[in-house]
């Protein structure tokens, strides 16, 4: 599913970006495909289904486990478009050490900044896409605006996992190919009553297993996007 | 209504005025009423646009207060500086912003609704309470502004995020609402603004209590304008919050002025209240119409002069003619019909006063017509009775002005009756007629009045005379009268008896005078005169005249009358032939009393008989003494009317002369005409039986009577007597040359002895001896004398010169 979300998102980017882009995204591919294959026999599929108190589904919540034994993986770039005067996607998560870019496909310019801890900077007013990427080297939650546009936000989780995955509209999110053993599954959202506090659980993969989790989360308005 | 007003003038003008005055009162009133209802109904308008005002000044201020703190909120450098935290940075910022709004707060709260920065100098009574909720309001969409009050003083506050792009801070910021908000609305509104709030004290039982925070008005009477908040305002209970916004009005005395006053709950959360007082004074408020009505009552006073003034004049204009009116209608109550009116005015009045007029003319004419029937005889065309009356009532009147004397002369028909039963109505009526002519034509003074006074009696009065003028025209009455009257063929004699009363010789009363005028008359009807004025001696009424009444029985019985005669002389041979035997009353006290004073009497209380009775035996009686002397004559006794009815008269005449030995020849008796006509039938009964008995009778006054041949021829008389009246002036007047002579010849030939009476000398003498006369008697030949002197004065007589 991963794979199919970076091959999708690398065929897009080939299909409309050629030059360095095209190359990094193919080889990138390669490597993917690779480990899976040599891992395939000991992995588990962790499904969980993200709910709030009231039980209903939620979208959006970001799922990652991170491994009681870390392990080194290869970071994937990730890309943030503005278009329409929003930002797209609303919500990411990357592995930390990614480079995120920040094309504009709007006519008009933005100044995209981050005031959050894990990342400050600014990208002043710019079109079209910006000379070098954003690296975020640090766990955490980042949170985008555009200084134009008020209305304009987005986060980004960084976080120290290859594990990772975001919930569908169905409030389910689907972690494969987790190789057996004690991991940490935490789910963090925008509008966590307690916006600092990611909920944890424990737990050991052996095979692959359902798991809920509920958030508490504060009523949150995202500008243009009801 | 009842007004105590005698005039319609009056009563006009107060009608007026009270009708001007009442509606003036209620228009007053009704203006009065609806200036006070429009100036109320303004005043809330004005309460109400206050409140609006008073709603969008706050409302706008806040607006700018946030727009002003947003400006901060997204400046990138402050956001920057909040994300890092660089809280100097911070702090000028907000110094900055507070500064250029003049903010009384500024403070900049993090998303845990913690205090981070705080600019300037905040008050102390500042608690995060009330911010924390507004910021909660704030975050949920709601009004980025509220009120809150702290220690009694209302704040406007105003909450701002500052967004990263999430918030990541809260700018507070606010203002004291002081007096130059009050001041604000104040201009606005024209209303007196106060801003109240609510006090706890510190100890609990003690109840909480309004605070004056800000007014225009003085402390004084922002404290009064406290009083008329509703006490439930006070006592909210904490948790019932959706009450703001409760508004109420109400009219309250502050220093004596009243005020409508308008309360708006700005504020209501537990502690938190703030009212805002809007008040208008409603004195001042109605000032500009008291000029209003202060014009209206010097209208009102202008008008009600001006009405007066009219009314008086309309009032005049009907009570003039009115009052003329009554003038006219004054003068028709005392019988003057002679002013007319005159109204041109086509008004009632005008009509009115036509119609008057009309009624005016008509009552006149009818009174003339009333007054001629009640004054006035139709068949003679004289005036009645009444109007004679009325007259004499006028000619007295004159007499004490003037002194005039005047006589009253009372005439009555002889034998009217007669004519009457004989000719008829018609004829006697046609007979007053003439009679009444003649009396008018007698009278030539205008002054004198003629008047039928009833039947065959009429009146005159003479104005200015005395009793020889009275006489005179009593007189020249007679002679009027003595023409006889042309009556359907036929003649009638007439003759009247005439009586005379002086004015105010004989009677200063009207009613006596009348009476005795009356009784004049009757007296002269009676003797054989036809014109008596009245003397005391004719009066029955009279003293001396009842003594003599009730005297006369008595003086039969005592034989105080005696018997005096007066001869008949023979014209043709100068001798005495008979005597007429008459009466003297010898009274012990009053001397001798002819028998005009007691013959009438005698004969009205029925003593006649007694005084005929005691005749006939003294006539008797002489007559016996004289045939023994050699003296053979008759005695001629008068009997009475009431004589002839006595059916005993023959019988007790032939008893008188058995007594005395007499032939009948011996007495003769004298009936007049007029004593017949009382009892014709009875009387010519007697007379008869008296002729049979050979007893010679004579017609006494002849002339004077109703002299009806048909009656003379059926008496069984033997004599006429002609009235004295005639002889007296036989000298003189020929027309009695011509009565006298006829009556003469008449006699003659019915085969009677004529006599005359009333010869008083030698030339009348003459004239009779020439017309034939039989006999004469007279005081030519003899006065009356007493019988016992007879004898003698015929010796006298016989030798005396011969007179024929």
């Amino acid at each position: 599913m991963l794979i199919h979300i970076i091959l999708f998102k690398a065929h897009r980017n080939i299909s409309r970006y050629l030059g360095k882009q095209l190359f990094k995204s193919i080889l990138a591919i390669s490597a993917i495909l690779l480990s899976l294959f040599s891992l395939h026999i000991q992995a588990a599929e962790l499904t969980v289904d993200v709910i709030d108190m009231a039980g209903l589904p939620v979208e959006n919540a970001v799922v990652y486990a991170e491994p009681d034994n870390p392990v080194a993986m290869p970071q994937a770039a990730a890309m943030i478009e503005q278009r329409g005067k929003q930002f797209n996607p609303l919500v990411s998560v990357i592995q930390t050490g990614s480079d995120v870019t920040f094309p504009n496909f709007d006519s008009v310019r933005h100044h995209v900044y981050s005031f959050s801890p894990a990342k400050t900077f600014e990208l002043k007013l710019y079109s079209g896409v910006p000379t070098s990427p954003i690296k975020f080297d640090k766990a955490g939650t980042v949170v985008l605006g555009c200084n134009i546009h008020d209305t304009m936000v987005a986060f980004i989780q960084v976080v120290d996992t290859p594990y990772f995955t975001k919930s569908n509209k169905l409030g389910k999110a689907v972690l494969r190919d987790l190789p057996n053993g004690g991991y940490t599954l935490k789910v963090w959202h925008y509008a966590l009553a307690k916006e600092k506090e990611v909920v944890e659980k424990k737990l050991l993969v052996k095979e692959s297993q359902p798991v809920v989790l509920q958030l508490s989360l504060k009523p949150f308005i995202i500008p243009a996007r009801k | 209504m009842k007004l105590p007003f005698k005039s319609l003038q009056s009563r006009i003008v107060f009608l007026f005025l009270s009708l001007i005055l009442a509606v003036q009162f209620f228009g007053f009133i009704a203006i009065w009423v609806s200036i006070n209802t429009n100036a109320r109904v303004a005043i809330t308008e004005q309460l109400g646009v206050g409140e609006q005002v008073l709603r969008t000044v706050i409302n706008r201020r806040g607006e700018n207060l946030a727009l002003s703190a947003s400006i901060l909120a997204t400046d990138y450098g402050f956001r920057q500086a909040i994300a890092s935290n660089d809280k100097e940075t911070i702090l000028s910022a907000l110094e900055n912003s507070g500064a250029r709004i003049e903010a009384d707060v500024n403070m900049l709260y993090n998303p845990d609704g913690v205090r981070q920065v705080v600019s300037g100098q905040l008050p102390e009574t500042i608690t995060d309470a009330p911010i924390l909720k507004l910021i909660e309001t704030t975050q949920v969409g709601g009004e980025s502004f509220n009120i809150a009050v702290f220690s009694g003083v209302p704040y406007l506050l105003v909450a701002v995020p500052v967004r990263a792009p999430l918030t990541i801070a809260w700018i507070i910021t606010g203002f004291e609402i002081n007096d130059s908000w009050a001041t604000r609305i104040q201009d606005v509104s024209r209303l007196e603004v106060s801003f109240v709030t609510k006090i706890i004290a510190n100890h609990s039982a003690t109840k909480p209590k309004w605070n004056l925070s800000s007014s225009t008005m003085s402390k004084l009477s922002g404290q009064e304008a406290i009083s008329g908040i509703p006490n439930q305002w006070l006592q909210q209970a904490t948790d019932t919050q959706s009450t703001v916004n409760q508004v109420f009005d109400n009219e309250i005395s502050i220093q004596g002025r009243d005020y409508s006053s308008r309360y708006v709950e700005l504020l209501n959360e537990g502690d938190q209240v703030l009212v805002a007082v809007l008040q208008r004074s409603i004195s001042e408020s109605l000032a500009p119409y008291f000029t209003l009505q202060l014009n209206l009552l010097v209208l009102t006073i202008l008008g009600a002069f001006v009405f007066i003034a009219g009314s008086v004049l309309t009032a005049k204009r009907i009570t003039k003619p009115l009052t003329e009116l009554v003038n006219t209608a004054e003068l028709l109550e005392k019988g003057d019909y002679s002013k007319p009116i005159v109204s041109n005015s086509t008004d009632e009045i005008g009509h009115l006063s036509r119609t008057f007029d009309r009624m005016r003319e008509a009552v006149a004419e009818r009174e003339q017509k009333i007054s001629k029937l009640a004054y006035w005889d139709e068949l003679t065309q004289l005036p009645n009775r009444a109007f004679f009356t009325d007259q004499l009532v006028k000619f007295s009147e004159n007499y004490q002005e003037n002194n005039q004397t005047f006589s009253v002369l009372m005439m009555d028909l002889d034998r009217f009756k007669h004519v009457n039963d004989v000719l008829g109505h018609s004829a006697a009526d046609q007979l007053l007629a003439g009679v009444a002519e003649r009396l008018k034509q007698s009278c030539k003074s205008e002054l004198d009045v003629v008047a039928r006074l009833g039947g065959d009696e009429f009146g005159i009065i003479l104005a200015n005379t005395h009793s020889q003028l009275a006489l005179d025209v009593a007189n020249r009455l007679q002679i009027a009268l003595a023409t006889p009257v042309a009556l359907n063929d036929s003649f009638v004699d007439l003759s009247a008896g005439v009586g005379i009363a002086n004015y105010p010789e004989h009677a200063k009363d009207i009613e006596v005078l009348l009476s005795r005028a009356e009784i004049a008359m009757y007296a002269a009807k009676n003797s054989s005169g036809s014109v008596a004025v009245y003397h005391s001696g004719l009066d029955v009424d009279n003293e001396e005249n009842l003594s003599l009444v009730s005297e006369i029985k008595q003086a039969v019985e005592q034989n105080q009358l005696c018997l005096y005669v007066q001869p008949k002389i023979d014209f043709a041979t100068g001798k005495l032939l008979a005597v007429e035997a008459l009466v003297r009353w010898n009274h012990p006290e009053r001397g001798l009393i002819f028998p005009d004073m007691f013959i009438p009497f005698a004969e009205q209380t029925g003593h006649i008989d007694k005084i005929s009775y005691w005749m006939l035996t003294e006539a008797a009686r002489y007559a016996a003494i004289w045939q023994k002397q050699g003296l053979d004559i008759p005695l001629a006794v008068n009997l009475s009317a009431r004589d002839l009815i006595d059916m005993e008269l023959p019988n007790k005449l032939k008893q008188i002369l058995d007594v005395h030995q007499l032939l009948a020849r011996s007495i003769s008796l004298e009936i007049t005409e007029s004593s017949i006509m009382d009892d014709p039938e009875r009387a010519l009964d007697t007379v008869q039986r008296i002729a049979k008995m050979g007893i010679q009778l004579s017609i006494d006054d002849f002339g004077t009577g109703y002299s009806s041949l048909a009656y003379l021829k059926r008496l069984p008389v033997n004599e006429l007597k002609i009235d004295r009246s005639f002889v007296m002036n036989i000298e003189r007047d020929q027309s009695d040359v011509t009565i006298v002579k006829s009556t003469i010849e008449l006699g003659h030939n019915l085969g009677l002895k004529v006599v005359a009476e009333g010869i008083e000398n030698q030339k009348v003498w003459d004239i009779l001896k020439l017309m034939g006369c039989d006999y004469g008697q007279g005081y030519f030949m003899s006065k009356p004398m007493a019988a016992d002197k007879l004898f003698d004065w015929t010796t006298q007589w016989a030798a005396g010169p011969a007179i024929y």
